[in-house]
């Protein structure tokens, strides 16, 4: 392979995190007359959401194709080999779950802009692993829908080209479900990742992630976790986000 | 120059760097403090414990690093005292490299206290040694107490 090739398949490589497709292999399914219909007249929808996985932090030594020698000299030289981990980040600067924040706010939002009385929040997050037979959730309620909320991958990686600039991503699926039947009613997502129009507003340099007791992580995490739930409550109600 | 050759050179400099880095390191700004006006942080010696248990090496206080790859990590550090945000490199030396990590934790320092760095996978921490070098200097390895006790 050329050094070219090489560098492409070392850059595809790296922009794999940042460009994830929340949901991969999963079919979207639109909200239709239908399904509108049965979430405004369901006697009651419950919200369920899933403990998310923690902060998944892009770090050189998880680089392909570099050597032990250009790990230490990078990562110092840039910063981003003495980065903490996302478990050590969110415990100490107290992050909330983006699966507890991203579904308050999504219950919020369809509240006040759909005029949907009948949302009731689950009071704890559900364990893992994810059901995909929606018919589980029968044994669990009665009857009425579950709307299901799940944040699949968090992290921040950096640019190929600038290895101090991460950009902070996030993916996540809900899914409305007829409990009587198990069916699907509704499935989509949210997928913030490092191209889409808003990333700038999701970046960070190396040297913020702990500077000011991480206010800079916290803004940005606040930021996707209210955008992830704009996307979500836009397309259960049919706008444009 | 080929990039074989700036990674040897990259390297040969870290390595001259890390090894003549002093092993106490002040962790603050401005001119030295008597150390009854410091918290005195360390990471023990190997061989303090009978036990493998993992390092915590010094890197950071509150974002600002006086620890790295390159330069290498303090043994001793002294930091003001006060609510601080420490960050240590936890290595465990009978584990791959891959699991060693970078591990952040609050503590509340007090002026002339000695505190034993430690972690685990997943957690660190300071521990109140107390204010007594003669109770702490078991831990540290010959070239440190010598350096401590000037």
């Amino acid at each position: 392979m050329t050094t070219g090739g090489t560098n492409m398949r070392r850059y595809s490589l790296l922009l794999a995190p940042a460009l994830l497709l929340a949901c991969a292999g999963c079919q979207i399914i639109p909200m239709n007359a239908d399904s509108s219909a049965a979430l405004k007249e369901a006697p009651v929808i419950q919200v369920v959401r899933y403990h998310s996985g923690p902060i998944n932090i892009t770090n050189p030594k998880d680089a392909p194709g570099l050597g032990p020698l250009s790990v230490v000299v990078v990562g110092s030289v840039a910063g981003s080999g003495e980065l903490p981990t996302g478990d050590a980040l969110a415990r100490v600067f107290k992050l909330p779950d983006p699966g507890d924040e991203v579904a308050r706010r999504l219950v919020e939002k369809l509240k006040a802009e759909g005029r949907l009385g009948n949302l009731r929040l689950e009071p704890n997050p559900l364990p893992r692993p994810l059901p995909e037979d929606a018919s589980q959730y029968r044994a669990r309620y009665p009857s009425g829908l579950v709307l299901e909320l799940s944040i699949d991958t968090q992290g921040a990686s950096y640019a190929p080209t600038n290895w101090r600039t991460y950009t902070y991503y996030m993916a996540g699926r809900a899914r409305l479900i007829r409990v009587s039947d198990g069916k699907v009613l509704w499935l989509d997502t949210c997928n913030i990742h490092a191209f889409a129009e808003d990333a700038a507003k999701r970046q960070l340099d190396v040297s913020e992630f702990e500077a000011n007791n991480g206010a800079k992580l916290k803004e940005i995490t606040s930021y996707s976790n209210e955008r992830c739930s704009r996307i979500l409550a836009d397309k259960i109600l049919a706008k444009a986000s | 120059m080929n990039t074989l050759t700036l990674g040897c050179t990259a390297l040969l400099v870290s390595a001259l760097m890390a090894c003549s880095a002093p092993k106490v390191r002040n962790a603050y700004e401005g001119p030295e403090r008597a150390a009854s006006d410091v918290a005195t942080l360390f990471t023990a010696k190997k061989s303090a414990y009978p036990d493998q248990r993992p390092r915590a090496l010094f890197s950071a206080v509150n974002g600002k690093h006086y620890g790295t790859a390159v330069v290498g990590y303090p043994t001793v550090a002294r930091v003001l005292p006060g609510e601080a945000l420490v960050k240590v490199y936890c290595v465990t030396d009978d584990l791959p490299a891959s699991w060693d990590k970078f591990l952040l934790f609050y503590a509340t320092l007090r002026a002339g206290h000695f505190y034993e760095l430690a972690c685990d996978r997943f957690t660190a921490s300071a521990i109140d040694r107390g204010t007594s070098y003669e109770s702490i200097h078991h831990l540290l390895a010959d070239a440190i107490q010598a350096k401590q006790a000037q």
